[in-house]
Order: structure tokens, then C-alpha cells, then sequence
């Protein structure tokens, strides 16, 4: 396969050619309630063909894996009517050849779990949540394992076959009286085996309480407050508020962005430290090559408060002149490589919960998170609770807590960070464009912010 | 392909049903205010549902090879799947409904190429500074449901789209604005979507200063996408037979306004929506969901239906284009009756408030209470019933129920769809303007 597939992207008329075939076998099982809304194993199977011409990219992507010297061909020629009518040209950032197979090490691989176990498993923190509490009638739970086996190769000569295995238990309890919903979450996820969702019979159970407590607790006020983001909602919160922000290929040709991205600028005070890896061991964002065959590593976005980073495909490197940092990833066959994030985290600090809130007279410890939004310049992010801080104390449970900020303003209002990091992950993903939603892990420890602007429900509603 | 999926199905199975999509599609991208590249995308996938020992099983495969694995992984579904309390439709009289139109095949890339750049210039003429991405997509793709009850049934629909989306930085202020129009025909407003991008710039380039209170608010049909998806949630037959939705039990109750009126319509021509059955083979037909504030009808599949002893609403959806689950009960095409307002008169008779048009963040939280918490993206100031600047750095929030009960001032007579491929729900919308008194603004 390895000599064959090469030989398709070798002297072609091209600039630059790639084929990545993918064989992916998926098991969902999702309840609500306590009906199985889906279980059971899928193949996804396809591949594409990438070709760069004169600067034009021409990219055809197939469920069947025949006839790839055609495909590469007919690649190729929509390559050169782009190249030719763009005028457009480029050079990719040059990146090591590399020849690899990587097969990962797993504790328990979830392709020798049988469907049964996995069902037993999901329906015993099912069981759990159903059981505990009658305000609590129902529940959503989501189990998602896969293995992936990709196969790159490009007309560079890089040859990589990589087999990634991932897998993500969401549990969640929904509680309902008096016309009032509200829910509690858990998520986990790794890339290192079955047992990560293992041993969280005490989540099932917490997650109940945090429902039921929920349906008692007001909406928070609305109002600019000071906030401590709990470890889990800040790292959405650097997800959200600076990894989009620094994916290159939104600002590789766009001239008023890259000023406002100009490497040196001060986005936050010394203590903070952004970064986005390929490399943490065993959480989903784990990769050992993107999707250019480009090798992962940790790049740094801020480091001790100045911008230093970014995230490149070959492309936006080319483009801007730096390495590329392998950052190159598509969520499927389907399309092309775009550029995205990996484990995306806020380096650890050295302030204590207890140094964090002393000094807050009224403030919102937000904890846990349902996900966010950006634009590039606005965020925002909604958490799963939080608990009004009244002289420097967690006092009362509040709902429907969601913060928004400027990303400009609100890094720079980041006056502690903690000494607790946590890294993160569950079922879901990152979305971008239409590629939605692919594996991406978050990390981060407490934080602290100033003047975030907190938007509330309305009693009664 | 589909039959000899049935049939394999059929020597191990009581019940099966095989749905298979074949599509092809062109996109072609501009990118950063220049021609970027061309796609070619051709799809293949198959479904099949099974019922073995009154349980149901469920897969799915892209592998065009793949039958006997894929019969395999749905009768191993069926050993740990649920007890099936329904039986597959029989064959029914589908309505005629045009979806498949030539003139989408006819398109050229070089067509599609010459309306990107009109486009992108014609955009960069009332903002030189403006980033400009688009993307054309056409397409033809085809559906063929067969079933062991004797349904086969098939169709064939064209599908073009315009996303197209503009960026202009000055300083540290980013405008960001974005359209998308959806079609089964040719006919994809290209100008529209330009003017529309092109006034956002101009009128967005300048912020107007905004103090936190309560204020009447226009909601434009994208922004109202997201009160209209609390009802939808509360119309979903799985929430409606576990008792989660707040409307279990609420059929014909007074929820909302008498000026509120919903309908599912998969059988507009030339909308995106446009369907003759929903993917379980049940006949796709208009109906009311919302009829003067009262909810008269529940969005059902095969599942939820026999869950509530009702009959389907022919409304199960899958997610095409990786069909990874089992059809869930979805509204095909969402249409909301107009009312008599000029939105130029309702901007005018806000006096001092907001018109929203981009909301961020506003799908997330508890549906079912139908809270819409969200920062507001792109947003005007009105001063004296005129648009004096965009607003920034701001939140809204409101009750999707109170809201649309309560606080309505006007509802547009203009229309406008409001893609799903912009919001990320399934379905596109035909949605009025709303003119929302007492909704809550927080300003940082």
C-alpha cells in the first residue's frame, strides 16, 4: 500500500499532491431516559486526494477507494483552474519528510470490549442517576468510542499510517418540577483506552444532587462582576477566548488582523501562559502527526502575558513565514485540513482558591460549562452553575450563569491564575466552519477575572 | 446496493430497512477576497434498521463494500437494543413535489467562479478593508428508502447554497457579519446576501455607546431562529413522551400570543426543505406546530409516536450526510406567519432600544425553559427610533415563552429563511421580524 500509494503522488504536474484515506469504526450508544436512543457500530470509510497548483487548491473526496490515479488526476486539474484563475501563489512551509507507522498503547482496547459490557457500563450510571431522586425523571447519557486508521501519503514522500483510538462518556441528570428544568453534568474522555469511563458511579450520583439543587437556586443577577472560572469553564474560556483567535489561516492574508496578532503584543499580565499541544498523553486532543503528517508539539500562544504563537497548517506558515506547528486537522475524510486546536490550556499558576476569593466583596464562582461561542472578538461561554461570592465566600447556588467578554479586555483582566491544573475532556468537540465537531481537550487551573460582564435569567420565568 | 443489504437483512431479521443516500457536490471557495479552491465530493452511505426478536439494531456504513459487515453490526445492535414497540410504514401515496431542478446541475464552476468575484468586489467596493470569504456549493444527491414492509420509495433533489461571510478590523474592533441562503433550485439570492453584508459593514463600522436596562428589541428572523428552536425542542416527541418537554400535555393550550402562528412545510418549491417523505419513508405533508399561540401538533418519528399511541408526523430525521444515528423526530422546514408591520416603521416606532441580528452563544443552556441568554454578535443601537451605531460587548436575555405571550409590539410582514446551515439546526426557517418589548440588555 505504502509503495503504491506513493507512486500515485510522485512526479505528478503538480505543486504539491496528498491522499489520505481513513477506515474509522465508531460504537455510540446514547440513552434518554431509559430508552436506548442508539447502539451499536458504525464503518465510516472514505478518502480525498489534495492538489496544489500555482497556489490553487483542487481537493476530491469519495466513499469509494478505487480509481485514485483518476482522482489524483482530476485533483490536480481543478488545482490548476484555480491556480490559474487566482493568480495567487504560495509556497507550504517546508516540514521534515517522515516514514511512520504509529499504533497507539492502550490499557483496555475498546474494540475488544463487547457491545454488552459497554451497554452494561453506560446503563449502570443510567440506572444510578434514574434511581436517585424523584425530581429527577430522566437523564441523557452518551457513550461514543472510535478507532481511526489514517493512511497519508504526499507527493513530498511523507508516508504515515497512524491508528488513533478515542472515547467519551457524557452523563447527564435532568431534573424537572414545577414547570422548572435544570441539569447536572459530567463528562469524561481519553485516547488511551476503555477505563477512562470507568469508577465514576460517585459523579452519576453528584450529578443528580447538583440537578435537584438547581431547580431550587435563582437565576444569577445580571450585572459586570469579578469572576473565578472553576478549572473546567477556563478552559473553554482559553479555547474560546484565544485559540480560535489564533488559528492562522484567519489571518494569513489579512493584513489588519495580523497587526492586531503582531508577535510581541501584550495580551495578559506575566502570570499567564496560554498553550496549545498535540502531545498530552492519553486525552483526546493527542496526536503524534496532524493531518499534513506534520509531527505535533506544544506551541505556545502567550507566554507570561506577550503573544508568541500560533496555530499553522503548512499554508498559513508558507504564507507567514513561520513553522509550521501541526496544527493541520480535519474532522473526517469529508474535507480538507483546516487550522484547529489539539488540548488547548492555561499553564498552571501559583495562586490558591483561598488567595483568589478573600478579597472579592460580591462576585461569581462559575463551575463547569455547557460550551461557548466566539467571533474572533467576542466570546462567550455558559457554565454549568454557579455560586454567588459575597466577602470572600461561596454562598448560594445560582442557574443560568453566561458570561461574555472582549478578547482583548477580558486576557488582560486575568489577575490570578491558580496552582490547581486540570485538564478536560468529554464527548463533545470543537466546531469550526462545517467541520463539526472534532476531538479537542482543554486544561486549566482556577482563574481569576475582573469586570466580566455575567447575564442572568429572569426570575419566575 | 440497498436491496442486497434487505435481503441479507431479511435471512437473519423479522423486520429490516435500508436508506441510502448518494449524493455529489461542488463547493467552490473563496477565501480571504480570492479564489481558493475547488472541491468535488462524492458520497455514499447506507443505514439499515433492523428488528430481530422484537428488538431493534442500527448501523450505519460509507464502506460501498461493506454489506454483510454492515447487516453484522445491526443485528449485534439488536442483541442490546430496545424492545421495538412499532413496525416499519407500509408503502403510502406520496405527494408530487418538485426537488430535483436542472438548472442547479447546469451551473458551471466557471459560473460559480464569476459570482464569487462579483460578489467579493462588489463587497470590497463599500469596504476596501473588508476580508470576504464565500462559498458556492451545488449539488445532486439522491434518497432511496427500502423496506421488508413492502415500502420503496426514492428521490432525487438538486441543492444550492450561497454561505458567505465578511471580516473588517480597525484597531481592536472586528465586525464580523455573515449570510447564508439554502435552495432545492437555482435560484439563491446572490444580491441579496452582498446587500446584506455590505450595509452591515457600512452601518457596523461605528460603535454606539449603550447602558445596561430593558428595552424593546427588534429580533431579525436570524435572531429569532433561536426563540423559535425552544419551541421546536418543546414540540420534539422524545421530550414530549419522557415528560420533559413543558408542553407534554399542552396541546391546544394558550402558550403563546394569538399573533403567533408555525407551520412545518416541506413542500415550498424551491426551499431547501422540500421533501415528499421524511427518511423513515412516512409521507412528508404541511402542517400547523403553533396555530394562534396554541400548539396543535408534536413533531413525531416512528419511536416517539408509538412512545405517545400516535401516529408518526413524518418528521424522523437523520443527519445526513454520516447518518450515525437512528432517525430522531425533527421539523422538516419551519415556516412562521408574518404579521403587518414595515420593519423600516417597527425600527422607527422602537424609539430608544436594539434591533439584534447575530446572536452568539443563544443555542446553549436549558432549552426546555426557553431562557435565550446570548451575547449579541451583531447588534444596532436605535436613538430616536433611527440606527445610531452597533452595539458591543453586550448580552441579551429573555424568556423564548414570556416573550412571544406577552411582549409582542409588531411581527414584519417581510419574511426572510434563516439557513440551518448558518445556525446549525437541521431545518431552515422562513422567519418574520419580531418586535420584542421589556427584554433585558447587560452592557459591559
Amino acid at each position: 500500500m505504502r509503495s503504491y500509494l506513493l507512486g500515485l503522488v510522485n512526479n505528478c504536474d503538480a505543486d504539491y499532491v496528498e491522499i489520505r484515506l481513513e477506515e474509522r469504526t465508531q460504537t455510540n450508544i446514547q440513552y434518554l431516559g431509559c430508552s436506548v436512543e442508539n447502539i451499536g457500530e458504525l464503518m465510516i470509510y472514505g478518502g480525498n486526494v489534495r492538489a496544489l497548483v500555482n497556489g490553487g487548491w483542487g481537493f476530491v473526496s469519495f466513499n469509494r477507494i478505487d480509481e485514485l490515479e483518476a482522482k489524483v488526476e482530476q485533483a490536480i486539474m481543478m488545482a490548476r483552474m484555480i491556480g490559474k484563475a487566482s493568480g495567487d501563489n504560495f509556497s507550504l512551509a517546508s516540514v521534515p519528510v517522515v516514514n511512520d507507522e504509529v499504533i497507539p498503547v492502550l490499557g483496555t482496547d475498546p474494540r475488544k470490549v463487547p457491545l454488552s459490557r459497554k451497554k452494561a457500563v453506560t446503563d449502570e450510571y443510567n440506572q444510578i442517576i434514574l434511581g436517585k431522586h424523584p425530581d429527577v425523571r430522566t437523564s441523557t447519557i452518551r457513550y461514543l468510542d472510535q478507532y481511526t486508521t489514517l493512511t497519508f501519503v504526499n507527493s513530498q514522500g511523507t508516508y504515515v499510517k497512524q491508528e488513533r483510538s478515542d472515547i467519551g462518556l457524557s452523563l447527564a441528570a435532568i431534573a424537572t418540577r414545577g414547570g422548572v428544568t435544570q441539569s447536572g453534568r459530567f463528562s469524561t474522555g481519553g485516547s488511551s483506552g476503555f477505563d477512562v469511563v470507568l469508577g465514576h458511579k460517585q459523579k452519576a450520583e453528584e450529578i443528580v444532587d447538583r440537578a435537584v439543587e438547581l431547580l431550587d437556586a435563582r437565576p444569577v443577577v445580571g450585572g459586570v462582576y469579578t469572576v473565578i472560572c472553576d478549572p473546567d469553564l477556563a478552559g473553554i474560556f482559553a479555547h474560546e477566548a484565544f485559540g480560535h483567535l489564533s488559528e492562522a489561516d484567519d489571518m494569513m492574508e489579512n493584513p489588519s488582523k495580523m497587526e492586531v496578532m503582531k508577535l510581541g503584543r501584550r495580551f495578559g499580565q506575566d502570570e499567564l501562559t496560554i498553550y496549545d499541544s498535540g502531545v498530552v498523553d492519553g486525552v483526546r486532543g493527542y496526536m503524534k502527526y496532524d493531518d499534513e503528517g506534520v509531527p505535533a508539539g506544544r506551541t505556545d500562544l502567550i507566554r507570561n502575558g506577550l503573544l508568541v504563537g500560533r496555530l499553522h497548517s503548512r499554508e498559513s506558515a508558507g504564507r507567514m513565514g513561520e513553522k509550521a506547528t501541526g496544527n493541520a486537522r480535519a474532522i473526517d475524510y469529508r474535507f480538507p485540513p483546516i487550522c484547529r486546536m489539539r488540548t488547548t490550556a492555561i499553564e498552571e499558576g501559583h495562586a490558591s482558591f483561598e488567595d483568589m476569593i478573600a478579597d472579592i466583596k460580591l462576585g461569581v464562582y462559575a463551575v463547569s460549562t455547557y460550551g461557548g461561542q466566539t467571533n474572533g472578538e467576542m466570546f462567550t461561554f455558559t457554565a454549568g452553575e454557579g455560586y454567588m461570592i459575597r466577602d470572600g465566600k461561596v454562598e448560594e447556588l445560582v442557574r443560568d450563569v453566561m458570561l461574555t467578554g472582549n478578547v482583548f479586555t477580558t486576557l488582560t483582566n486575568i489577575d490570578m491564575v491558580g496552582n490547581d491544573f486540570r485538564i478536560f475532556d468529554s464527548t463533545g468537540g470543537c466546531g469550526k466552519g462545517e467541520q463539526s465537531s472534532l476531538a479537542t481537550s482543554k486544561g486549566s487551573p482556577h482563574i481569576r477575572i475582573q469586570g466580566v460582564v455575567v447575564g442572568g435569567g429572569k426570575d419566575g420565568a | 446496493m440497498e436491496h442486497e443489504i434487505l435481503k441479507l437483512a431479511m435471512e437473519r431479521c423479522d423486520q429490516a430497512e435500508v436508506f441510502a443516500y448518494r449524493g455529489e457536490f461542488v463547493p467552490v471557495a473563496f477565501r480571504n477576497n480570492r479564489l481558493d479552491s475547488i472541491q468535488r465530493s462524492s458520497r455514499e452511505v447506507y443505514s439499515l434498521r433492523v428488528f430481530k426478536d422484537g428488538r431493534s439494531g442500527f448501523s450505519t456504513s460509507s464502506d460501498p463494500g461493506g454489506a454483510r459487515k454492515l447487516v453484522d453490526n445491526a443485528v449485534a445492535a439488536a442483541v442490546v437494543g430496545d424492545e421495538a414497540g412499532f413496525s416499519l410504514p407500509e408503502s403510502a401515496v406520496y405527494p408530487e413535489v418538485v426537488m430535483y431542478h436542472p438548472g442547479v446541475e447546469a451551473i458551471t464552476e466557471d459560473e460559480m467562479i464569476a459570482a464569487g468575484h462579483s460578489l467579493v468586489d462588489a463587497v470590497r467596493a463599500v469596504a476596501p478593508a473588508a476580508n470576504v470569504d464565500c462559498e458556492f456549493r451545488k449539488g445532486v444527491y439522491e434518497v432511496s428508502i427500502v423496506n421488508s414492509c413492502g415500502l420503496e420509495h426514492s428521490y432525487k433533489k438538486s441543492d444550492y447554497g450561497l454561505l458567505a461571510a465578511a471580516e473588517l478590523i480597525e484597531g481592536d474592533n472586528l465586525l464580523y457579519v455573515y449570510d447564508a441562503n439554502n435552495r432545492s433550485d437555482e435560484r439563491v439570492d446572490v444580491r441579496k446576501i452582498t446587500d446584506k453584508i455590505s450595509s452591515d459593514l457600512v452601518m457596523g463600522r461605528t460603535n454606539a455607546k449603550f447602558a445596561s436596562g430593558v428595552y424593546p428589541v427588534l429580533f431579525t428572523p436570524d435572531a429569532m431562529s433561536y426563540l423559535i428552536l425552544r419551541y421546536m425542542v418543546c414540540l420534539e416527541g422524545r421530550g414530549v413522551a419522557k415528560k420533559i418537554s413543558p408542553w407534554a400535555g399542552k396541546l391546544d393550550e394558550q402558550v403563546l400570543s394569538e399573533l403567533v402562528t408555525i407551520w412545518d412545510d416541506p413542500g415550498i418549491v424551491g426551499s431547501a426543505g422540500i421533501q415528499p417523505m421524511d427518511d423513515e419513508g412516512v409521507p412528508a405533508v404541511k402542517k400547523l406546530l403553533i396555530e394562534r399561540g396554541r400548539p396543535v401538533s408534536f413533531v413525531l418519528d416512528l419511536v416517539s409516536a408509538s412512545e405517545l399511541g400516535m401516529e408518526s408526523t413524518g418528521n424522523g430525521m437523520r443527519s445526513l450526510p454520516l447518518l450515525a444515528s437512528p432517525p430522531q423526530p425533527s421539523v422538516l422546514s419551519l415556516t412562521m406567519d408574518g404579521g403587518t408591520g414595515n420593519v423600516e416603521d417597527m425600527v422607527r416606532g422602537i424609539g430608544r432600544g436594539l434591533v439584534i441580528d447575530q446572536l452568539m452563544g443563544a443555542w446553549a443552556g436549558n432549552l426546555y425553559s426557553g431562557e435565550v441568554l446570548g451575547n449579541i454578535a451583531l447588534g444596532y443601537v436605535v436613538e430616536g427610533g433611527e440606527i445610531v451605531g452597533r452595539i458591543k460587548n453586550a448580552m441579551v436575555s429573555l424568556n423564548a415563552f414570556s416573550a412571544l405571550a406577552g411582549q409582542i409590539m409588531d411581527i414584519s410582514n417581510e419574511r426572510k429563511w434563516a439557513s440551518g446551515r448558518a445556525t446549525g439546526f437541521g431545518w431552515d426557517s422562513l422567519l418574520p421580524h419580531v418586535l420584542i418589548d421589556r427584554v433585558s440588555v447587560e452592557c459591559g
